[in-house]
């Protein structure tokens, strides 16, 4: 589905990894966009972590991506000053503090309604069975990849791995975001640690000339799909020129398939990606 | 249908490393016989978890260490196309100098940022006899080694577990004990199946002391865990 305003268009899709086919995992990312207004759009990606220990985690990711909206579509007015400046007091830890908090609340709330069953839990070990005594919003741990496209202004977040592309006009594809060296061997940050608000990559861009044509926010299935970097990278480049000669409704029609293809050729995670793309302008 | 974006596709690199103890003591009691015996017997099951496993491509290599340490198998060696070539025995035990050989293989520079966490299994009778403690300090600077999957086969009465835990670490897996040659072939059954599979699709997790650097969740050897049939080595170490 292509959701827009004025200045952007977007789709999305989340497939299941092929290995969790194989061992009857569920999809554990999820994926949402919204449009808040003709100025204000807000996209995000989660994974849940989906170890043995994570079992709520396709859970956890939903609340994630529902919790960044929730919280934007409650706050997105603050976020500009009067004189349609950005308020970065607004944008930033404010807003990732609160959607933090959203999504603990909301995970404790599950948990208070829906108690850790036996036979979720029988397959632990103790030291397993410990540390989620220790800290149960673990059973739901999730990353959280946000991208919110404001007037002029373009704001990423990122807790946890995933990856956030840009694409200029002229196909040049960078990371808005540097990577954390601390996202080795499937670690990653998490919504379920110890104030994880304090772990929020945030980055403002001004975007007075409209270079940048295309964001793309996806979760680790996808850049571990390919062989390099620079394979990772060539989908912003295909992507836009998609949009440039077919129209986002091509790139809507066929995502899921193209992703469904890249797991089972690839990393066989389960893939999430939304993409946002500049309108043409009139 | 347009061609799917993106380049060039590929599954996530699993590297599996052997550390083997090719000292003198070794040869008695038919130690290493039963070492080249239970590697090449695990070669099929690893295939088969890997053909099971197709978004991991296990590749390995080995290290054997006596007086010094060398490469065994240094080119990273599809599991496809591996075949085991029987190691000998001779010499002292420099554990740390097997360490630093492999330090240099699980650098970031050396690895890839895709790769799933790597599988290391040390193989030992017997007492370091050079500073293995630096030379273990160095391997554990390298984040790569700390996320690796760490199993340590203590080979007879006389190997040094103490070592083997440091090598593990103190929330690692522990030692397996093996004091028979069958006990030995189970061992490296269990983790050529069972470790491999458990490390070719594992799930993310949340970075966290908790986790003790290991990011695999190792199922315990069940006590039903089949071993391979015979083996000729029946001596009792």
């Amino acid at each position: 589905m292509i959701v827009e305003n004025k200045s952007w268009q977007a789709v999305s899709a989340s497939v299941i990894g092929e290995s969790h086919i194989k061992h009857q995992i569920p999809n554990q990312d999820a994926v949402k966009t919204e449009i808040f207004s003709e100025d204000v759009i807000i996209s995000s990606v989660a994974d849940g972590h989906g170890s043995k220990k994570c079992f709520r985690s396709d859970y956890g990711a939903h609340l994630a991506v529902e919790a960044a909206i929730l919280i934007g579509k409650e706050i997105y007015q603050e976020w500009l000053d009067e004189d349609q400046g950005l308020n970065t007091k607004k944008i930033g830890k404010y807003y990732t503090k609160k959607v933090v908090k959203r999504w603990q609340e909301q995970v404790d709330d599950h948990i208070k309604c829906n108690e850790f069953l036996d036979e979720e839990m029988n397959h632990l070990s103790e030291l397993e069975k410990k540390s989620i005594q220790k800290n149960p919003r673990m059973v739901y741990g999730s990353t959280l990849l946000i991208v919110v496209l404001i007037k002029h202004y373009i704001i990423c977040y990122q807790l946890g791995d995933g990856d956030i592309l840009f694409v200029s006009k002229n196909k040049n594809v960078s990371r808005p975001l540097n990577k954390d060296s601390r996202h080795l061997a499937n670690d990653t940050m998490s919504l379920c640690l110890n104030k994880p608000e304090k772990e929020f990559n945030i980055r403002v861009f001004r975007d007075l000339n409209s270079l940048l044509k295309m964001v793309i926010l996806s979760t680790d299935g996808y850049a571990n799909s390919f062989s390099n970097e620079a394979s990772f990278k060539k989908i912003g480049v295909d992507f836009l020129t998609m949009e440039e000669e077919d129209g986002i409704g091509l790139i809507d029609e066929n995502l899921e398939e193209w992703l469904e293809e890249t797991t089972k050729l690839g990393s066989g995670d389960d893939i999430s990606v939304s993409l946002l793309s500049r309108k043409k302008e009139d | 249908m347009k061609m799917r974006p993106g380049g060039e596709l590929a599954t996530r690199p699993l590297e599996f490393f052997w550390l083997a103890d090719c000292s003198i003591s070794m040869r008695s009691q038919g130690k290493i016989d039963a070492l080249n015996n239970a590697i090449r017997k695990s070669i099929p099951h690893m295939q088969e978890v890997a053909y099971e496993n197709p978004n991991a491509q296990v590749y390995i290599r080995a290290i054997k260490f006596s007086s010094g340490a060398s490469w065994h198998i240094e080119n990273r060696t599809p599991i496809e196309s591996f075949q085991w070539t029987d190691l000998e025995a001779s010499g002292v035990t420099d554990l740390g100098a097997a360490f630093d050989l492999l330090k240099e293989s699980l650098s970031i520079a050396s690895m890839s940022e895709r790769a799933l966490p790597p599988v290391i299994v040390l193989v030992s009778d017997g007492q370091p006899t050079d500073d293995y403690k630096s030379a273990l300090n160095r391997l554990m600077d390298q984040p790569w080694a700390i996320k690796a999957v760490k199993i340590a086969i203590a080979i007879g009465k006389s190997a040094n577990v103490r070592v083997l835990k440091e090598f593990c670490g103190e929330n690692g897996i522990e030692v397996l004990q093996a004091d028979h040659a069958e006990k030995l072939v189970e061992y490296i059954k269990w983790v050529s199946t069972v470790v491999l599979q458990a490390v070719s699709s594992p799930a993310s997790q949340a970075e966290s002391s908790l986790t003790a650097g290991i990011n695999v969740s190792i199922p315990l050897i069940d006590d039903d865990f089949e071993a391979l049939d015979t083996i000729s080595v029946e001596d009792v170490w």
